[in-house]
């Protein structure tokens, strides 16, 4: 079951527990992950906004983020053991900014941060994600796999950056910006389903992702969808 | 279905891949495809549904008496031409249920009843001794390739195509996967006579589940040798390569 958050103040803690955020207006706000909590994430957004996320000792959080026709600022605080994945989905047809600042902040954190994007029209689509691990941090984990698919001349981009001082990391990064792939097109197709069907399967399937989608499932399909 | 391929000449970046290729198939004919490695062997199946990357220089493929060669690939798919992948691909996000049902979807006035198709694929899934699961994961996202050979297979029952191509259905299958994908096609043939296979192999092992009408050699982008099972017995006892085959090879060119 997904627990509303209610907006109003700056900076809210979560708990063991699952949340939706639905943002329809600018919003700033601050979330805080305390110690030993295991933390689900839901966000809707319509409209632009900016998170800071502070994600306390031995602590997880999940995000799934589905984004529509906005930008986004979010930055990303891990302290001793904490673990981030974020999945943050965009649809856009205006200009679409995302920038994700994630600070490894003490040792044996993890961060696994996914951006996939539909670009629909001419506009741009930009993610633009800094992973950053200061010196004397040990046992590391900094992941970002980013993805855009564009329907139309758009102008997309993806700047990964890991800014690393420290030896004992694991650190990733894979970006893809282009059509639909040409093997996945030539698959659906020879299987009868035409380009505008093949269309809405991989708008779908690229907001989807590898979200594993539960409680937010049908609110997902019903805004992709629709 | 009925296909005829005439004198088709086929190129990649101006390399000849297929040349003056010919071939004739009835309704519900068996023809397996052997073939060294590059010899062409899966241009062809590419070729016939359409894949842009291959360019026809010449020659016609002709299916129920009409050129194909105008059809788009989903074009030719909608006429019951299917395409059994080497190596299917994978696409997170589509539900193997989604994609088959718009598969079928793709081919009908009225889509397909959900209750219908549920109950359908759930009896083809056990048929195929494969997972319940498989209809709501992602499309052979973390399959394995037995699995997705299967997938494959399942497809097959459910869109009812009227001529099939096999490329490499053995590779990723062990023993009894091999022996499960064999049975239900052989079901489905059996069901559907008028089924037309195209059967690219390199190994005689899945002719001895599969029995076809004709076998074929295929060398230098077109058929070398043409017979019956007994050519591939051939072929599995004295390799691609050897004097009596390429005997025959010389007879017939």
């Amino acid at each position: 079951m997904l627990n509303k958050i209610k907006i109003g103040d700056k900076s809210i803690h979560l708990e063991n527990n699952v949340y939706l955020l639905e943002i329809n207006k600018p919003l700033d706000l601050e979330i805080n992950i305390d110690k030993n909590n295991d933390t689900k994430l839901v966000i809707t957004a319509f409209n632009n906004y900016n998170l800071k996320i502070n994600i306390n000792d031995n602590a997880n959080l999940i995000v799934n983020s589905l984004n529509i026709d906005n930008s986004s600022n979010i930055e990303i605080n891990l302290y001793n053991k904490a673990t981030i994945t974020y999945n943050h989905s965009v649809s856009s047809k205006i200009d679409s900014i995302n920038n994700f600042k994630i600070n490894h902040l003490e040792s044996n954190s993890q961060s696994f941060i996914t951006n996939n994007g539909v670009n629909l029209s001419n506009n741009k689509l930009f993610f633009e994600i800094n992973g950053i691990v200061p010196k004397k941090l040990n046992n590391i984990i900094c992941n970002q796999s980013s993805k855009i698919i564009n329907f139309n001349n758009g102008n997309s981009k993806i700047i990964p950056n890991l800014v690393i001082d420290s030896n004992d990391i694991i650190a990733n990064h894979s970006s893809y910006i282009g059509e639909i792939a040409e093997d996945e097109l030539f698959y659906l197709l020879s299987r009868g389903i035409n380009e505008d069907k093949i269309k809405d399967l991989i708008y779908k399937a690229v907001l989807s992702g590898k979200m594993d989608l539960k409680d937010e499932k049908d609110l997902f399909n019903q805004i992709i969808n629709g | 279905m009925e296909i005829e391929i005439k004198d088709l000449t086929v190129s990649v970046n101006d390399k000849k891949i297929l040349n003056n290729f010919n071939l004739s198939i009835k309704k519900g004919e068996v023809h397996a495809i052997m073939g060294p490695n590059g010899t062409g062997k899966s241009t062809l199946s590419r070729v016939i549904l359409g894949d842009n990357n291959y360019h026809v220089d010449s020659g016609d493929i002709i299916v129920d008496g009409k050129s194909i060669l105008s059809l788009k690939t989903d074009e030719r798919a909608r006429l019951g031409i299917f395409l059994c992948f080497q190596n299917p691909i994978s696409i997170d996000g589509i539900t193997n249920s989604e994609f088959i049902r718009s598969a079928i979807n793709a081919n009908r006035e009225k889509p397909v009843g959900l209750y219908e198709f549920i109950k359908d694929m759930e009896k083809e899934i056990k048929s195929l001794s494969m997972k319940d699961d498989i209809m709501h994961r992602n499309l052979n996202t973390g399959f394995s390739g037995g699995e997705r050979k299967k997938n494959e297979v399942l497809q097959i029952k459910m869109l009812k195509p009227k001529f099939i191509i096999f490329d490499e259905l053995d590779s990723g299958l062990d023993v009894d996967s091999l022996k499960i994908v064999c049975d239900n096609i052989n079901d489905y043939l059996k069901n559907n006579p008028d089924t037309s296979v195209i059967l690219i192999t390199h190994y005689t092992r899945i002719l001895n589940y599969i029995k076809p009408d004709f076998v074929h050699m295929m060398k230098d982008g077109h058929i070398s040798v043409s017979g019956d099972y007994s050519l591939a017995s051939q072929i599995e006892k004295e390799g691609y390569n050897k004097t009596s085959i390429q005997e025959e090879v010389n007879s017939v060119e």
